[in-house]
């Protein structure tokens, strides 16, 4: 097994044509990685992807090969993969407005050419769930927001709409499951590729809180900054002890690790219904 | 989406390819922040008319993995 990249939350090994996927317990605000681990918190995030990719693979074939053929120290939070060729676009869906899609909407009254009906606020339940996809550059240039029409025009149009269409249907399945247990996908990032049969594959992670923003929605209140199960905590606290947002990054404390741990746990538990103890899913 | 004849090409990367060309005829393209999804756009329709279909390199799809969470291209 040969190590391929080492990102900020994730691990990527090849495997003969194989890809291991490993999620670590790292966690990085404001693009610094932090020098305290939230423990479990890679193995929380696989285990609900792995939940998602079972719960709606009846919609898009997935590249999931196995979790359990994989390196023993990895086992609960490493995925076999097949490798796939990316279609460069980041298939996000919004069922309601926050960060940056807030921001866009503030600007243009739009969001990846969308327009959205006026006095939206943050927070807000969008009249129905949009598809704003952002450009995938291959460089470290910023993701930014591009239109439905450009998308057709860098990729065709016909992928173009399977893209849509499935990103949609795969967030309009998943958001009342979440629902029925109290927790609201306010939006959703989805990457597609192409298998080396030319099938249109879901890739990458799906409905966990690094790739979507979760609300609790007992507590959602439109207008002001929700509360949020993910690494809203840490980084609150990161802010709030004046760090300047540039490495190395503050030491994460003993109560603060734990606060965001138990956030994972519980939309863990919440969404899947299953236990989650020492690290074990029950 | 490698084509039929098996060539591929990213076209991010054919933007950067093209600012350079233009640079090197004396021009200055704009390559800012807010160009990028028109330009894309081009790049890949160039491509597709040139039947080269667009795609991204393994190796580069890879890098990005796990580089950048969702949550994190928040705080941008």
């Amino acid at each position: 097994m040969k190590l391929l990249h080492s990102g900020k939350v994730r691990d990527v090994y090849a495997d003969g044509d194989d890809i291991i996927l490993v999620a670590s317990d790292r966690v990085s605000v404001y693009d610094v990685s932090l020098p305290t681990p939230i423990p479990d918190k890679g193995k929380l995030l696989t285990q609900l992807s792995l939940w998602w990719f079972d719960r709606l693979q009846g919609t898009v074939p997935n590249h999931v090969l196995s979790a359990i053929d994989v390196p023993q120290e990895y086992t609960g939070r490493a995925v076999r993969c097949r490798r796939l060729e990316m279609i460069q676009v980041e298939c996000i869906v919004r069922g309601y407005l926050a960060g940056l899609g807030l921001k866009e909407y503030e600007r243009h009254g739009s969001i990846s050419g969308v327009a959205l009906p006026e006095g939206l606020v943050e927070g807000s339940k969008l009249p129905e769930p949009v598809f704003t996809p952002t450009t995938k550059a291959s460089g470290g240039a910023h993701d930014e927001f591009i239109t439905f029409d450009d998308v057709s025009a860098e990729i065709g149009e016909k992928p173009a709409n399977r893209l849509r269409d499935i990103s949609l249907e795969l967030y309009a399945a998943a958001a009342p499951i979440a629902a029925e247990h109290g927790i609201i996908i306010a939006d959703s990032k989805m990457e597609f590729g192409l298998s080396p049969d030319g099938v249109l594959t879901l890739g990458d992670e799906l409905f966990t809180s690094d790739s979507s923003r979760f609300w609790p929605a007992d507590r959602w209140e439109p207008g002001r900054s929700q509360f949020s199960f993910d690494k809203q905590y840490v980084r609150d606290w990161a802010t709030g002890t004046g760090w300047d947002k540039r490495p190395p990054a503050p030491t994460i404390p003993a109560e603060v690790v734990g606060a965001t741990r138990s956030r994972y746990i519980e939309v863990y538990e919440r969404i899947t219904q299953k236990t989650w103890t020492d690290g074990k899913v029950q | 989406m490698t084509d039929a004849t098996g060539q591929s090409y990213d076209p991010y990367i054919l933007v950067e390819d093209v600012v350079k060309l233009l640079r090197s005829h004396g021009l200055s393209p704009d390559s800012s922040p807010g160009h990028l999804a028109e330009a894309a756009a081009g790049a890949g329709k160039l491509l597709r008319a040139l039947d080269i279909a667009v795609a991204q390199h393994p190796d580069i799809a890879l890098r990005r993995s796990g580089t950048l969470m969702w949550g994190e291209s928040q705080d941008v």
